[in-house]
């Protein structure tokens, strides 16, 4: 049995239920976010917009907003001083706006309510153009030309022989197999078409930035609420024209980010950077919500069109999809994120021939960036709601053609991959099935559906993998530094983030572990890019599966450091010398998990000794995994060097007179290779399970040509406490070589499959196939019509 | 210049009362409006939250006075109220949130006139009267009907303000009131429903009243339906004809627009079960 136990002595600290080092001061409210931080002479910044789009602005009068006192600088985007396109295809201003939130001029001014005054008075002119809003006429063949870069279709294919709206580089094929001879052979082909909205990370804290000049050494230096301090590093050098080492990024708590606190944190602190060159004083800058929503990334919406093949027996034999994502107006994610989605466009199964061609579509739209799955919540839901369709088609039940089809030890994946590692996802299916008493309540529902006439209740199971880290999308290399001082107490340091996720936990047990040390020993540093090398992003459930390589192998030599220190001290060898509980002691052959007291010494007095003997009491290590081999033309090769598997139970209750669905109980199955800490990764899936109930149910941006309609929380529909249903978690464990002591990505795991299955719960329920999220009031009704 | 005032009596407000005075009361809506850029700086505010004659319940037989700054909270908890106009309490406890319905108050739901408002349907299906008194201390009363012209319009002028709501106990009667929204808290009323019914011994109908929320720029009771039940007994044809009767009456005032798909259906699905739960 693979599942979680608690009282595993394999480890001292792995796997136990250490308490978030981070809490406390979050708890009493002392944590310091961006938007908390004051400074003398500080000027406050904020940008001009326009309300249609796209538009060509002719003419910024900036007189009456010059005349206001405590405005003190304007620059619009015809000033000299105007910086324009960003190193990542956003623009900080611009006189082209192409989505509603480009901005137009950057104003600094003495007080918040100077600066509003000013935004308003600022009057621009403006020729408006032609937009295009939607996947479909963006591909139309006369669809006026977003972006110089995009193409067209040649034969149903994204090519750069013609202009169009496609992003070329967020093309991904993949082939595998010959589904044409695929299809021959099967019994059964289905087509079916979903697709998903925009939505919202919809965190707490909005972005915002402090940035001034750090008198001690002239360094730009820029507090921010970054999910990427490397990158938002990045854009802080570009626009305020410093070098890198000139050019600080300091992280703040951070309120929430789920990926959307990456491109436009970027932007906004080059935005002040600007300002801040211009007045030399300190500027701080702190979005709306309003803004945040007109500004930040959103998850792609999809438009997917599937055909699906099996035998009578239910053996899926051949698959082919087209998955076409709105990107927005500029975008810097959907070629990294239709990667992803090309990967796992067929599920976690094993499919011998598969041809799916993903691609994104420019639109006059807020872009599409990361949001908590990276594009996996919407391909799941598309992906797992046909495999119902097709187990309805069958007359096969839901689960069985999933069973016959999932990936196991030695299968291949879409890209033929060959999984080596051990796969525990049917033991996790039959766990899930048993806790929840599924086929019990299958049965007991359809009995119940066919005698009520106003509610009507479904229940639906959904698998699914994730591969962990950024795979073959990028190298996930990063760097740790650990610390030992004379008093025994340990800082540690690394270019990933904590974003909320239990990051600086997780990264304080993987160095606890070697060490032999508790928790209370160790300082989290977090992230100054003066202090620690660029890591790369905090994204893609890396932080502990990858990200934590480097602190293990740092911890690790240290320990070493010490053990070899302990081992002269009681003329023994190292191999003989252990640690726990802040001791290093010579191992009692015959009393193998005691240490004798005689021959211990504190980790404190190493470290005393070692400091004022001038020995070595820091490490700093470096981790660049293998390079997986992978073709990204044929979408061919290793994409992940492991994968999270993912089974997701859900139930609901539909009121077909109003269209409401209450979701009465998840439960929820993660593979977590090594649990680092069982509560953090609770936490992470009761979050996980919440904010999936919020695109199954409620959550959209809605739109009308380009603009965002529901710009606040009053409109922009999140559950609340009072939506959140009955979660039953189970965690389970497998072996791998890969990850740090072997654990996989829990982030997004957590959350991607919750919406799949809300959905093929309430199809279950209606006996009908929803194929667009949310399932909201309307559409419920639309389906019983 | 923003003046500000603080009246500790309806008296000394009466005397605070100009054509430029906003009243602020549980500031849910006053406050949101000042965000969304409603400038009161030449206006004046009188904040009514420290006059405790304006707050609370009163009864007399078969009426019941609601002072003007009672809140939703005070309304939940309120016995008289639980007695005699329970479609009222659950009107309010359906109101935001906890923090809302702690701040928001009856008048300033009333007077905010918005189609939405949960309290709304509950007060008319109590024949709801609001009661207004002006800077020379007369008061008037008026029917919530006459009184909201349409939604953020009332016919309040600009010497007056609202004292309280009259509503007449309906202890005798089933009642029910039932909200839709997006979600389970926190949620502007996509349509709301209030209903009460009292029967003869022989099963027949005495009164009945019938309300709805948030379909029409001014909630509305269905005056000729009532009528038209009284004396009837409610069978599932005749349930059948009311609530198609009255979703066709929605749709007629409210012509074909795009909620009208979702919400003309759905009037006639939830009158139809309401008035089913109301038979057993």
């Amino acid at each position: 049995m693979s599942l979680f136990e608690h009282n595993n002595n394999k480890y001292k600290v792995i796997g136990k239920d250490i308490k978030r080092i981070d809490a406390l001061e979050k708890v009493k409210g002392t944590a310091l976010y961006a938007a908390d931080l004051y400074m003398d002479g500080m000027l406050y910044g904020g940008n001009v917009r326009i309300k249609e789009y796209p538009a060509k602005v002719t003419k910024i009068d900036t007189s009456l907003a010059k005349a206001i006192p405590g405005v003190v600088e304007i620059i619009t985007c015809f000033d000299s001083r105007a910086k324009k396109h960003s190193w990542a295809d956003y623009c900080y201003m611009t006189d082209e706006v192409k989505f509603c939130g480009d901005v137009v001029a950057i104003i600094a001014a003495e007080s918040k309510k100077v600066l509003d005054q000013a935004i308003k008075s600022i009057k621009v002119e403006y020729e408006l153009q032609k937009g295009v809003y939607t996947v479909e006429d963006a591909l139309k063949e006369d669809a006026p030309i977003i972006r110089e870069k995009g193409v067209g279709l040649v034969d149903g294919l994204p090519s750069r022989e013609k202009k169009g709206n496609i992003f070329i580089d967020s093309y991904y094929p993949v082939r595998k197999g010959d589904v044409v001879e695929g299809f021959k052979n099967c019994d059964v082909i289905i087509e079916r078409e979903y697709n998903v909205p925009f939505i919202d990370q919809a965190y707490i804290e909005t972005e915002a930035c402090l940035v001034y000049c750090d008198p001690k050494d002239g360094s730009i230096t820029g507090e921010s609420s970054a999910q990427n301090p490397f990158f938002t590093r990045r854009y802080l050098a570009e626009a305020s024209g410093n070098t890198m080492s000139e050019s600080r990024l300091i992280q703040r708590t951070l309120g929430g980010s789920f990926g959307g606190k990456e491109e436009g944190v970027g932007v906004q602190i080059g935005r002040a950077a600007i300002l801040h060159k211009a007045t030399g004083r300190p500027i701080k800058m702190v979005n709306s919500r309003e803004e945040s929503l007109m500004d930040s990334s959103k998850r792609h919406p999809f438009n997917f069109k599937y055909k699906i093949g099996a035998t009578k027996e239910g053996k899926v034999l051949a698959l082919e999809a087209t998955l076409i994502d709105n990107c927005g107006a500029y975008n810097n994610q959907t070629q990294f994120m239709n990667w992803r989605s090309s990967v796992h466009s067929a599920g976690v199964y094993e499919i011998p021939n598969v041809k799916t061609d993903t691609f994104g579509v420019f639109t006059n739209n807020v872009h599409g960036g990361a949001m908590r799955g990276y594009s996996s919540p919407q391909v799941i839901f598309a992906q797992e709601q046909l495999m119902n369709e097709l187990a309805k088609e069958l007359g096969m039940d839901n689960v069985e053609l999933r069973r016959k089809n999932i990936i196991r030890q030695n299968s291949r994946t879409a890209t033929n991959q060959l999984i080596t590692e051990e796969v525990i996802l049917e033991e996790m299916m039959d766990e899930l099935l048993n806790r929840s008493n599924y086929y019990n309540k299958k049965n007991e529902y359809e009995e119940f559906n066919k005698n009520s006439k106003s509610f009507k209740k479904g229940i639906s199971l959904v698998t699914c993998f994730r591969g962990a880290g950024l795979g073959a999308e990028g190298i996930d290399a990063n760097g740790a530094f650990v610390q030992a001082t004379e008093d025994g107490s340990v800082i540690i340091s690394t270019g990933l983030a904590e974003n909320g996720q239990g990051l600086q936990t997780a990264f304080a047990q993987i160095a606890a572990e070697p060490l032999g040390i508790t928790i209370d020993k160790i300082h989290f540093h977090s992230v100054d890019t003066h202090a620690i090398a660029d890591s790369g992003m905090t994204v893609a459930s890396r932080g502990t599966t990858m990200g934590a390589q480097s602190m293990k192998k740092a911890a690790e030599r240290l320990a070493l450091i010490i053990k070899e220190h302990v081992a002269k001290k009681f003329c023994t060898t190292v191999d003989k010398i252990d640690c726990k509980d802040n001791y290093y002691y010579v191992v009692d052959e015959n009393f193998p998990s005691n240490y004798s007291n005689e021959k211990k010494v504190a980790f404190k007095d190493i470290c005393n000794e070692r400091m004022w003997g001038g020995e070595q009491l820091a490490v700093y290590e470096w981790f660049k995994p293998e390079l997986n081999d992978y073709n990204h033309h044929t979408g061919q090769g290793k994409a992940f060097p492991t994968y999270t598997y993912n089974v997701c139970i859900a139930e609901v209750e539909v009121d077909i007179n109003i269209g409401s669905v209450n979701v009465t109980k998840v439960t929820s199955g993660l593979d977590c290779g090594t649990v680092i800490n069982p509560n953090t990764v609770r936490g992470q899936m009761f979050g996980g399970i919440v904010m999936g109930l919020g695109y199954a149910i409620t959550e959209e941006i809605e739109l009308n040509k380009g603009r965002i309609l529901n710009d606040n929380f009053d409109s922009y529909i999140l559950p609340t406490s009072m939506d959140i249903p009955e979660m039953d978690l189970v965690l389970f464990e497998s072996i791998t070589k890969e990850g740090t002591f072997g654990a996989k990505s829990v982030g997004e795991p957590s959350t991607e499959a919750v919406g799949a299955a809300i959905a093929g719960a309430v199809s279950h329920a209606l006996n009908k196939n929803v194929d667009h999220l949310p399932c909201s009031l309307e559409s419920i009704l639309k389906y019983m019509d | 210049m923003l003046n500000y005032f603080r009246p500790k009596t309806i008296n000394e407000c009466l005397d605070y009362i100009c054509d430029d005075r906003v009243y602020i009361a549980g500031g849910t809506d006053l406050l949101v409006e000042m965000k969304n850029g409603h400038d009161l700086s030449k206006n004046t505010v009188i904040d009514l939250t420290h006059i405790p004659e304006l707050s609370g319940v009163k009864r007399e037989n078969d009426e019941i006075e609601i002072m003007a700054c009672t809140t939703h909270d005070n309304v939940v908890l309120n016995k008289d109220i639980n007695q005699c106009l329970r479609a009222l309490s659950s009107a309010c406890r359906s109101v935001g949130s906890p923090q809302i319905r702690n701040m928001g108050t009856i008048g300033g739901s009333v007077g905010t006139a918005s189609p939405a408002s949960d309290p709304m349907p509950a007060l008319m299906l109590a024949d709801g009267r609001v009661v207004l008194i002006n800077k020379k201390g007369e008061t008037r009363e008026e029917g919530l009907e006459d009184f909201i012209v349409k939604p953020g319009v009332t016919t309040l002028k600009n010497d007056e303000m609202i004292l309280s709501i009259k509503v007449k106990s309906l202890k005798e009667y089933k009642q029910s009131f039932f909200k839709i929204g997006r979600r389970k808290a926190l949620a502007i009323a996509r349509l709301n429903f209030a209903m009460a019914i009292l029967k003869n011994d022989d099963e027949t109908i005495k009164d009945i009243k019938i309300v709805i929320g948030a379909a029409l720029p001014v909630t509305k009771r269905f005056y000729d339906i009532e009528k038209m039940l009284v004396g009837k007994k409610l069978t599932e044809d005749l349930i059948e004809q009311v609530s198609k009767e009255i979703s066709e009456q929605v749709l007629a005032i409210a012509g074909p627009r795009k909620s009208s798909e979702y919400k003309i259906p759905v009037i006639k699905n939830v009158v139809n079960s309401m008035l089913k739960e109301m038979e057993v």
